[in-house]
């Protein structure tokens, strides 16, 4: 088929041509329905070259990298899966803007080709968009094992644009990939692609357009004709809000409207996603030939364990245990020990040596080993129970186990106001509460969304583990694991009740809503599994270099120092001794009232590592060994009064910015923070009252 | 007709509509629940509810109170 072309009337073609062609560089966006494969193909394409951080002016993270393998200069950017372009969720206004607005020279669809109808449900929204499109079908090798061969020559007459045929996970395909990528660089012009409805659909349209180019020319003016009138024949929401006064505008819609529903006999909404999959339809039937009767048992015999009425849920809790018995206990039994003696008995014995033979002050000794080595060492010794724990979440997230949880739980969830989605959030949030916030984007109900933001905080992020570790390795060494489970359980039983009361109170009319696509069980890779565990980890090596590095420097000197300034004979008498003492009194009805402990609380504020680092750099001119010193701080009943605390109260700055940013409105934020902080303290107290009348 | 509330495990029907408007029937719509598509009820949730469906070769999980919203011919 051969596609009408009009050069496009912007200034870039002629930037382009001012540029050297090898100076150009190339915006390709992937674009494609979540669980297509399209982290394991950005990993795959851009391999290390990758960096995260932030949309100008939108609060989305955006994952950017340059496309190896290859001379040009091609940034390829990765916005959020989606299914559709309708702006119902945060992440499809972002994706459509994205493209709307940056113009990307490529957009490359990656579709899972074991699931094709629905995933070029989005193919044919894009197409609307006018930019040149490279499908990209990915998943090849179950779709061949299934015995389903497609012709691709079809699917490219049918839709307009040329289609490669890749496995993202077994890496086939992806240097013709890239070969194509290249070659359709170059088309820096509007496409019109075909059209998907049928005639009585798509003449109304086509007047309805014309009108509006005569009366409304303003409206959506920098858009392709195909997506301004289908989104206003649709009444889209966005658009509607501006328009809303303009009673001749909504006449020529509402016209519109009338004919198309006479021909469908349904509602506009209703016809236009009614026919896009009749066009698919058609076409994949086409483009594709069975050669054997497909079969899903594996699937089937596994979820028949894994979802069985009586063993998911006892199953469901022994993989959690698992899981932290494994990374907190038995990699902790080991772990520890090694890196303590490593930096005790062989970094610190190398920097005392090159340290006297440099002559080295007292203080500069001082500062190295109390300081630097305190703080930055307590962070790093539980590096390898962040690592197996972080192995753990990501095989849950590949697997398409967590969508099966999330299914499992949504009865249950249902009862206190969330919706089995919230599941995903709250897991990810085992790891670090910043993405788990970001992940309440999937949820579509506005109050539902904010609701799971503001309990997302109270499941333990993977920062806080030492604390736990520590203090139940000191005070509660005999059943360790049993006490961090517990306060697992603790956090899981404070995010219901705040979810059910806060969805009777401040979120109230949070109506939870729930579909959810169930992707088949997948066996992780072990190069995808590692990729993310590596970033996850070198988030905590990073900020170990950064900021624990210099708050361990500013804590040493407030400790090191009087108001005076002149150095301390012991801790007590330091800046940082007066500044604890003064807030220590709100503490003191939670058992911890001392300097040291509140201190911590307040640096953990930075980073919840800086907790553990505190107390380490705080203690280290103490007699005897560090949990020695922790031991004398506290009580069994306020060390679990302190695990609790530090469990509940706020995240760290990092998720505190992201939940404002998610939130939206300071209302909701001052008061989120408000009733974490509240709610922390309560239980806190409750606990310590509690069992210090047992346990003395 | 029934709805494919109705539906047990195993039990096939065509969609025939949907009888709720707005942004569940948006989205019940884009996740392709449109007329005349073949949905097979694969299984219940362990509790009863959400159920799990079969559709356009792929699988798609909901309520009860919203399957009862989609009207099915067998």
């Amino acid at each position: 088929m051969k596609l009408k072309r009009i050069s496009e009337p912007t200034t870039e073609s002629v930037v382009g041509s001012s540029v050297k062609e090898d100076d150009m560089k190339y915006n390709v966006a992937l674009v494609g329905n979540p669980n297509s494969g399209k982290t394991t193909l950005f990993n795959c394409l851009t391999g290390s070259n990758l960096y995260v951080g932030n949309w100008p002016g939108v609060t989305v993270e955006k994952k950017e990298g340059l496309i190896k393998n290859t001379k040009e200069n091609i940034n390829l950017v990765d916005l959020p899966g989606i299914y559709s372009l309708a702006p119902y969720s945060m992440d499809e206004i972002v994706s459509r803007n994205y493209i709307l607005d940056e113009k990307p020279d490529l957009i490359i669809n990656i579709i899972d080709a074991s699931n094709i109808e629905r995933n070029l449900y989005l193919t044919t929204q894009l197409m609307e968009l006018g930019r040149p499109i490279l499908g990209v079908l990915n998943m090849m090798d179950v779709v061949e094992k299934k015995g389903i061969l497609l012709d691709l020559a079809e699917l490219e007459k049918a839709f307009g644009f040329p289609f490669v045929k890749i496995s993202a996970q077994k890496e086939t395909g992806i240097e013709e990939l890239i070969r194509e990528v290249e070659n359709h660089l170059k088309e820096s012009q509007l496409i019109i692609y075909p059209n998907v409805f049928p005639d009585p659909i798509k003449e109304p349209l086509e007047r309805f357009n014309d009108d509006l180019m005569k009366n409304h020319p303003e409206i959506l003016a920098d858009t392709p004709a195909a997506f301004r009138a289908v989104k206003l024949a649709e009444k889209d929401d966005e658009l509607m809000r501006q328009f809303a006064d303009d009673q001749e505008l909504i006449g020529l819609i509402d016209s519109v409207r009338d004919e198309i529903s006479e021909f469908s006999g349904q509602d506009v909404d209703s016809t236009i996603a009614d026919y896009r999959y009749r066009y698919i339809t058609e076409m994949v039937k086409k483009a594709s030939h069975h050669t054997k009767e497909d079969q899903i048992s594996f699937q089937d015999r596994l979820d028949k364990i894994l979802m069985n009425r009586f063993a998911a849920l006892p199953i469901f809790f022994l993989i959690m245990f698992i899981i932290y018995h494994v990374s907190i206990t038995l990699v902790g039994d080991v772990s520890i020990g090694l890196i303590e003696s490593l930096i005790n008995n062989v970094i610190i014995v190398f920097v005392n040596h090159v340290l006297s033979a440099v002559g080295a002050a007292d203080w500069l000794n001082s500062l190295i080993n109390d300081g630097i080595i305190a703080g930055v060492g307590a962070v790093l010794t539980f590096i390898p129970q962040l690592f197996v724990l972080f192995i753990f979440i990501s095989l849950l997230e590949d697997s398409g186990y967590m969508s099966r949880v999330a299914f499992m739980m949504d009865r249950v969830f249902r009862r206190f106001g969330l919706s089995g989605k919230s599941f995903i959030p709250l897991v990810v949030g085992l790891g670090c509460s910043v993405p788990g916030l970001m992940a309440t984007r999937t949820l579509e109900n506005e109050r539902e969304r904010k609701l799971t933001a503001v309990v997302t905080p109270f499941v333990s992020c993977g920062a806080k583990m030492p604390v736990y570790v520590l203090m139940a390795s000191v005070f509660f060494s005999a059943y360790q694991s049993v006490m961090v489970f517990g306060l697992y359980l603790v956090s899981l039983v404070t995010v219901f009740i705040s979810a059910f009361i806060l969805s009777k109170t401040w979120f109230k009319g949070a109506r939870s809503s729930y579909l959810l696509e169930l992707p088949p069980y997948r066996i992780p890779t072990l190069k995808n599994t590692m990729t993310q565990v590596w970033e996850r980890i070198k988030e905590f090596f990073v900020r170990a270099g950064t900021i624990i590095f210099a708050a361990s420097v500013v804590l040493w000197f407030l400790q090191s120092f009087t108001l005076s300034l002149n150095m301390v004979t012991t801790a007590d008498e330091s800046i940082l001794a007066d500044l604890g003492r003064l807030i220590a009194p709100i503490f003191t009805p939670l058992g911890f009232g001392n300097w040291v402990a509140s201190v911590s609380i307040l640096s953990g504020m930075a980073a919840k590592e800086m907790i553990i680092s505190t107390m380490s750099v705080l203690l280290s001119g103490a007699q005897g060994s560090f949990t020695l010193s922790v031991s004398h701080l506290f009580t069994q009943a306020s060390a679990f009064s302190f695990m609790v605390f530090v469990l509940l109260a706020s995240p760290c700055m990092a998720a505190v910015a992201t939940m404002k940013k998610e939130l939206g409105s300071w209302r909701d934020f001052l008061f989120a923070l408000a009733y974490q902080m509240g709610i922390a303290y309560l239980i806190a107290f409750i606990t310590y009252q509690f069992l210090s009348r047992i346990l003395g | 007709m029934g709805t494919l509330k109705d539906l047990k495990p195993g039990q096939k029907g065509c969609v025939h509509g949907i009888t709720v408007d707005g942004l569940m029937r948006r989205k019940l719509m884009d996740m392709g629940v449109t007329p005349g598509v073949e949905i097979e009820v694969n299984k219940m949730a362990p509790l009863g509810d959400p159920i799990e469906i079969r559709l356009r070769g792929y699988s798609l999980s909901l309520r009860k109170e919203d399957a009862q919203n989609i009207l099915i011919v067998s």
